[in-house]
């Protein structure tokens, strides 16, 4: 059955060498079914520093400024991406129901979120 | 038989779905479950539970006259011996009771010796133990066997050689005969799904009133496949062994081939019991999915609601809501009542892919008649007749349509699409 859902991915977990951290959170909105990617409809990347590594509330904030105004009732992400916090309390926090990847649907629609930021990352840090 | 099934769990850790799902599992390797036993502590070495846990289990053995006992933890070698000491029943593991089910259903050459490869593996490191325990007198009887443990793990390994032998060289051949199928045009679909879901009985219900090929090179040698035409289309349907969760890399080397064919398919029937629980149902999907999610399966596929005659028609809508974001191109059967069966088929038939329409002529000779015996294999012929020449109507893939282009004689006047 067809759904609407964000899904959520941030990268820059690890330090860089000045030890600052650099992250990218990306927010895609889609249509999917248990399967496949139906449609995106809506795609916003946010970048952030951090002096030092960022704590669950930073991390909220971050996903909260992202996905702002996106009315998808649905957030899907991987348990990590919240210090594997059960669901329900992410979800009170952000305003979201929030559930880690089940189906495969899913998966591949975090995973095109896991693409972005990544790439996204990395071209930022080459620009001179 | 009768069984009783323990678990020991490790303090703060929620067992509880693992061990209804071990009820379920012994069941459908035809155990009655007579009792369940749970103790939370850290492993005892020697009996995996405690000692004060082990009278209470063989008390429950003797009032209950069970015949024997399934452990959720895998066990040792020394474990068992002690165990079956003690208890003087037969004692497994969860592990053992995945090979007895899968042993059951291995009704294939292929499939058992996959079993019997995963049941070597298995038994392999415990070999060792299992002898010196014999050997220090232990168990009468087997004092004298002096060089037995030598001798025993030698004859193990000679054998799990001989089977991944006769094994590389069924995986060869069923290569072989995939390629085939899929250069006549078929297509690939495989049941996929936990056990119990009614796979088997689906497949007999898909294949039963459908003409079936009495192409021998396509039955005898893998009697779990059958092919069916839907619309003239030809489709070769699959069972499989079924998905459980968290299967220990030996069992899925031993199964390895079966698995590739399952994550190769052109199309995945993926199977559940609808009149199960919608817990049980979402915690089967989700193992399902991501299996195949992390095998890369990248075909088609169909969410079945089996067994839809147990339940009625508002409990399946309330279940289909409730575990919407795992449902993908649902459709709902009683594989038993053969309700839903025809929309299923007719699902299938959408997920092919098109084949155009079109007429030929081939010309009135030897070689035209070949040509024809070869359209009638490979696509849908919807009209033949004969006259200066042969003409044909039919459905059929493009590729085949270029190839036979080219023969002497043959003209094609494409039609439409199909
Ligand atoms: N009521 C009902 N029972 C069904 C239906 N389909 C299958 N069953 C029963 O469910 C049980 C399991 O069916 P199987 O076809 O053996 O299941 P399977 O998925 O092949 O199981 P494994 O071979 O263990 O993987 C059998 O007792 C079947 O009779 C159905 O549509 N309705």
């Amino acid at each position: 059955m067809a759904e609407e859902v964000i899904a959520i991915d941030i990268s820059g977990r690890h330090a860089m060498e000045d030890g600052t951290y650099f992250m990218i959170c990306a927010a895609v909105e889609a249509k999917i079914t248990g399967y496949s990617i139906l449609s995106v409809e809506n795609l916003v990347i946010k970048k952030k520093r951090y002096k030092n590594a960022p704590c669950l509330a930073e991390i909220l904030d971050l996903v909260k400024e992202t996905v702002r105004g996106m009315k998808a009732r649905v957030l899907i992400s991987e348990a990590g991406e919240f210090f594997n916090e059960p669901e329900w309390r992410i979800g009170s926090v952000l305003g979201k129901e929030v559930r880690y990847l089940e189906s495969i649907g899913e998966r591949r629609l975090q995973k095109l979120a896991h693409m972005i930021t990544n790439e996204t990352r990395s071209l930022l840090l080459e620009e001179p | 038989m009768r069984a009783i099934i323990v678990a020991r769990k490790d303090p703060r850790k929620d067992i509880s779905e693992d061990l209804e799902e071990m009820v379920v599992l012994a069941e459908s390797a035809g155990y009655e479950v007579v009792g369940t036993l749970v103790q939370q502590r850290s492993i005892d070495r020697v009996y995996q539970i405690g000692r004060g846990k082990l009278k209470e289990l063989k008390e429950m053995i003797e009032k209950s006259e069970a015949e024997k006992v399934i452990f959720l933890n895998k066990l040792s070698a020394s474990q068992i011996f002690n165990l079956t000491s003690e208890l003087k029943v037969e004692v497994i593991d969860k592990f053992n009771l995945i090979l007895e089910i899968f042993a059951r259903n291995a009704k294939t050459r292929k499939a058992q010796l996959q079993v019997e490869l995963a049941k070597l593996s298995y038994e392999l490191p415990k070999a060792r133990v299992m002898v010196s325990l014999m050997k220090r007198g232990e168990r009468p009887g087997f004092k004298s066997l002096g060089r037995y443990y030598d001798l025993y793990e030698r004859d193990i390994r000679r054998r799990i050689y001989e089977i991944k032998r006769e094994l590389s060289e069924k995986d060869r051949i069923s290569e072989e005969v995939r390629k085939k199928r899929k250069e006549i045009g078929g297509y690939l679909v495989t049941l996929a799904g936990y056990t119990n879901a009614g796979k088997s009985t689906l497949m007999r219900r898909l294949t039963s009133k459908r003409v079936i090929s009495d192409d021998k090179l396509f039955t005898t040698l893998s009697p779990s496949t059958a092919e069916l035409r839907i619309k003239g289309r030809r489709v070769f349907l699959t069972d499989t062994v079924g998905f459980i969760k968290d299967l220990p890399p030996w069992m899925v080397a031993a199964f390895r081939s079966t698995m590739d064919e399952i994550f190769s398919s052109d199309l995945i029937l993926l199977v559940v019991d609808a009149s199960e629980d919608t817990k049980a149902i979402r915690r089967k999907l989700k193992t399902s999915h991501e299996i195949l999610y992390e095998n890369g399966y990248a075909g088609r596929l169909i969410t079945v609601m089996n067994k839809i005659d147990k339940i009625n028609e508002e409990e399946l809508e309330r279940k289909i809501e409730e575990l919407g974001n795992l449902l993908h191109n649902t459709v709902a059967v009683s594989a038993v009542s053969g309700e839903g069966i025809d929309e299923l088929l007719e699902k299938i038939y959408q997920e092919l892919p098109k084949w155009r329409l079109y007429e030929l002529k081939l010309p009135m000779s030897r070689d035209g008649m070949k040509l024809l015996h070869r359209l009638y294999e490979e696509s849908h012929i919807l009209q033949v007749s004969f006259n200066e020449w042969i003409s044909v109507r039919l459905e059929a893939e493009t590729g085949l349509i270029n190839k036979i282009e080219n023969e002497n004689g043959v003209e094609v006047l494409e039609y439409g699409a199909g």
